[in-house]
């Protein structure tokens, strides 16, 4: 770490607690993407499931490390993330999302380019699309969408 | 914590600074990149945090001189709370959690915040920010009027006042609420629109207990509704 190296890549962090089946489905995604992240690491915030199985299991075309960060908050596990990440971009995604294209992590980390002056890059959260919503769901759409939508 | 609703209003680009980091726009930690330098100017993240730990890297940075940008087309999907109860607890931790921030940030400062549909990236604009004796941060809004509004209303009842200031204050509450649910009331159709802001009153009040109880065990008074929404567009 940070030894006269140039670690221009991405380190992509994702912190997870018992969501196992989640955290699946967004390295799968991860996996598809345009851009490789360099690493990936899963930090592990004293889960009790089957989220070390998953993680040490995955076969993916980028390197994954493991993390586990026995302290409960989600400061300590993204510090946790951080020291372990050797990449000049730090990447954090949270373990219930997925990126709605395999372009998001291009998108994300090109603007790095513009300007040396940019230490934060920050992209869009949207709610998930399903065919059939119960009232709660659509509700929680219209508080992130910012859209009042009666259906 | 409002503020992450407002994706939609921006276009790709700078993030503008506000004079106040109360009503800083910032990026949540779901979808967000951070260069490695950033971390090594200003540290890594506040353990002290519960939640809003990206508020508070995004304000750090910022106010180290950073620039933050934000790219609309990195997009992602995220799940939801399948509970009230969920939203509910999800809410009050917003809240809790970002009282300490505004201790952090504010110091022995009084802000006071009101509501206004002009702003686009943060609903408030900032009435003043002065020097005070413990740090306090105000917001002025429908939902904290129409709860001054309902006191003023039940305890003319209750203490058996005149007649005239009972109906005064009847007409303050009911203009109070008419101004709470004219933002949100939907014609076309009545009863989701209720119980939408029903919902969304509920959800204010989970938040703004979490930001009043964070706000004792902070030091702050923080008297904050966050359950709003900019419908100009």
């Amino acid at each position: 770490m940070g030894i006269m190296n140039k670690n221009t890549g991405v380190s992509i962090i994702i912190v997870t607690r018992n969501r196992c089946g989640y955290l699946l489905e967004l390295l799968n995604r991860i996996d598809r993407q345009t851009v490789k992240p360099s690493e990936l690491i899963i930090v592990d915030n004293a889960s009790s499931d089957n989220t070390k199985e998953v993680a040490i299991n995955y076969k993916a075309t980028f390197k994954i490390q493991y993390v586990y960060e026995a302290i409960k908050g989600i400061s300590f596990a993204r510090n946790a993330g951080i020291r372990a990440a050797s990449q000049e971009i730090i990447v954090f995604i949270d373990d219930d999302c997925i990126p709605v294209d395999d372009k998001w992590l291009e998108n994300l980390v090109k603007n790095f380019d513009l300007d040396p002056g940019i230490g934060i890059i920050g992209g869009m959260t949207i709610p998930m699309p399903k065919n059939k919503k119960s009232s709660l769901e659509i509700f929680y759409d219209s508080l992130i969408t910012n859209k009042f939508k009666a259906q | 914590m409002i503020f992450r609703t407002f994706r939609a209003l921006f276009r790709k680009g700078y993030v503008q600074k506000e004079k106040s980091t109360t009503i800083q726009f910032f990026f949540e930690t779901a979808n967000l990149s951070i260069r490695r330098k950033v971390l090594e100017d200003i540290g890594f993240f506040d353990t002290n945090c519960i939640t809003a730990e990206d508020m508070d890297i995004n304000c750090r940075a910022m106010e180290k001189g950073w620039n933050l940008f934000y790219e609309p087309d990195a997009k992602i999907y995220h799940f939801h709370r399948k509970t009230f109860q969920g939203l509910c607890k999800q809410w009050f931790f917003y809240g809790y959690g970002q009282s300490y921030v505004y201790k952090k940030f504010n110091r022995n400062r009084f802000t006071l915040l009101i509501f206004s549909s002009k702003r686009k990236a943060c609903l408030y604009k900032v009435l003043f920010n002065i020097p005070f004796v413990f740090p306090a941060v105000v917001f002025i809004n429908p939902f904290l009027i129409l709860n001054l509004t309902a006191l003023f209303f039940i305890s003319t009842i209750t203490l058996s006042s005149p007649d005239f200031i009972k109906t005064f204050s009847a007409l303050l509450f009911g203009g109070a609420f008419l101004l709470y649910i004219k933002k949100y009331i939907n014609i076309n159709n009545l009863m989701q629109s209720l119980y939408f802001i029903l919902l969304r009153y509920c959800l204010s009040v989970a938040f703004v207990l979490g930001a009043f109880l964070g706000g004792i065990r902070y030091g702050v008074l923080d008297l904050h509704s966050a359950v709003d929404i900019n419908d100009s567009n």
